[in-house]
């Protein structure tokens, strides 16, 4: 089995509890569990339709599987560039990163991997989320610290997952 | 999500040993499948 590092977005779905979706693909995949296997494996054939299916059935059927970066620090660097999507304002998404195992078919880049299955292995969330304005804006959302403490419930998250969730370091994200 | 230029495409076994156990989780954790499970779970 080979470990890759990915970001999620945990989300409360109603009255079901929190639940971690992905966070590139449209429409996001809701992970359920900690194990996830991919419609259809994955090709060599480079794919980038995580950011490019303009429609679920694309998104179904592609062949891009699941997304992991080759080390930790890849993957907190992408996360520097989330976005407004994940202040972690209240109500909003909240990023969460993480370690996958992944098997089966495999295709290996050069930061990363796309593979057939993935299992949940250790789910970090960040302390508190500190968003900046790149042109200046004085919104009441920037500039502030979203605590994880406040905003989510670590144990149900880590109790869907079977994994003990724990505290990282915050993260800043430029909107 | 850039991954960069593919490199190659592997065979990878399930390994058993590398899931976490859980004597030290202090909650009920859910329960975790035996792969592979076939399922039709969108990625």
């Amino acid at each position: 089995m080979i470990l890759g590092y990915r970001w999620w977005y945990a989300a409360k779905l109603g009255e079901r509890g929190w639940y971690l979706k992905s966070i590139a693909r449209r429409p996001p995949v809701w992970w359920e569990g900690p194990h996830l296997v991919a419609p259809v494996a994955p090709r060599v054939l480079w794919c980038d339709c995580a950011f490019e299916a303009e429609n679920e059935r694309l998104a179904l059927q592609s062949e891009c599987g699941i997304y992991a970066f080759q080390n930790e620090r890849r993957a907190i660097e992408f996360g520097q560039v989330f976005g407004a999507r994940a202040t972690g304002f209240a109500g909003d998404d909240y990023p969460v990163r993480g370690t996958v195992g992944l098997w089966g078919k495999v295709v290996e880049h050069e930061d990363g991997y796309r593979a057939e299955h993935a299992m949940i292995e250790r789910l970090i969330v960040p302390r508190g989320i500190l968003v900046h304005s790149a042109m200046g804006l004085c919104a009441p959302e920037v500039a502030a610290v979203y605590p994880a403490s406040v905003l989510m419930d670590y144990d149900a998250l880590g109790r869907r997952f079977g994994v003990e969730v724990e505290v990282g370091e915050g993260i800043e994200i430029v909107v | 999500m850039k991954l960069g230029k593919v490199i190659r495409e592997l065979d990878v076994e399930f390994d058993e040993d590398l899931i976490p156990q859980f004597d030290d989780v202090p909650s009920q954790p859910a329960p975790r499948p035996h792969p592979p499970v076939p399922t039709a779970v969108p990625v």
